[in-house]
């Protein structure tokens, strides 16, 4: 557990730096945490608001980073289906990337024992207050770190830490590889969309090796 | 409250909004997991490094161009990049990656 929550560190650290950079003061980049409890969409949302972005761009933009909690969300639900709804929201609320792969490592043996829903609460506390406490250090800390560290070069950094681990298989290269190709194309054209665009060009590149990859299977058989 | 405060705050507000809906929603109602459609359940699952990788292009690339001046983040992006692929922990990446650019903005006597 440990080790885990030493890895969330210097995210949050980072997300804190990179918020205050954008132009966010130490509150906003707190409340932001506090509120969302999401790195990838805070940093996603002030950077495109400080590069003159609509509001409603960033919002887009950071919320569809955050999608992929319906599928956390999914898989952990019947697992939780019987507590009460307060605190459904709580669990919810605390649902990371890190407490449910935590949780998920060993589903069969915490549900053998009952104590499924404890280990998930307890991961995702820990997670919470190491993150809440580093990424105020972070925000407090963002100016001094932006003398020696570029910021476009610490935003490329941060992302770059949560897409290289995702990208396992053909589908995920596709995605990213898509992604990345739309936003070379529209970056110019379509400053304000081309972040949600992209990133429908990269699902469709996805479902294209899908569907590519059951085709051959289909003339393999 | 200024203008940029006031914008700022609405998006912090819209989007934990919706970060907690997409956290909420299959929890909260978990027999809504069964409500979704097979397709969206699929492109869901490639969610992540699509969204990663149009997020992260603007800052590899900034002005839609690789520049000579940028060598140094390049290089530092390479290093973080290997540290990912071959350790897949944030924390190494991001210590390796802020160690390079150190280093050569030291070496450059830019630091």
């Amino acid at each position: 557990m440990l080790p885990v929550l030493l890895g969330v560190a210097p995210f949050a650290f980072v997300t804190g730096a990179i918020s205050v950079n954008d132009g966010a003061s130490v509150l906003e980049s707190c409340g932001f945490s506090l509120l969302a409890f999401a790195g990838a969409s805070q940093i996603a949302a002030l950077n495109l608001l400080s590069t003159g972005a609509p509001a409603v761009t960033a919002v887009a933009a950071a919320s569809v980073v955050n999608l992929r909690f319906l599928l956390y969300a999914a898989a952990l639900g019947p697992d939780l289906a019987a507590e009460r709804p307060a605190r459904k929201a709580l669990l919810s609320y605390l649902l990371t990337d890190h407490a449910f792969a935590l949780t998920t490592a060993r589903t069969e043996k915490l549900r053998q024992a009952g104590t499924l829903v404890a280990f998930y609460l307890g991961a995702a506390l820990a997670f919470w207050v190491t993150w809440q406490a580093f990424l105020l250090a972070g925000s407090l800390a963002g100016p001094r770190l932006a003398r020696h560290v570029p910021q476009t070069y610490l935003v490329a950094l941060s992302f770059l830490a949560l897409l290289v681990p995702m990208l396992r298989d053909r589908r995920a290269v596709a995605a990213a590889l898509g992604a990345a190709v739309g936003m070379i194309a529209l970056d110019r054209l379509l400053p304000s969309a081309a972040v949600v665009i992209s990133i429908c060009v990269g699902l469709l590149a996805s479902e294209l090796v899908r569907w590519l990859a059951g085709n051959g299977g289909e003339a393999a058989s | 409250l200024s203008a940029s405060t006031l914008v700022i705050w609405v998006v912090i507000g819209a989007t934990s909004a919706l970060a907690f809906a997409s956290r909420a929603v299959c929890i909260v109602w978990p027999e809504s997991v069964r409500r979704l459609p097979g397709a969206l359940v699929r492109m869901l699952e490639s969610i992540g490094p699509a969204a990663l990788a149009a997020l992260v292009m603007p800052a590899l690339l900034p002005g839609g161009s690789v520049t000579m001046a940028a060598w140094p983040d390049a290089v530092g992006l390479a290093v973080a990049a290997a540290a990912a692929l071959r350790w897949r922990r944030s924390a190494l990446t991001i210590g390796a990656g802020i160690a390079v650019i150190c280093l050569l903005q030291y070496g450059l006597g830019q630091g």
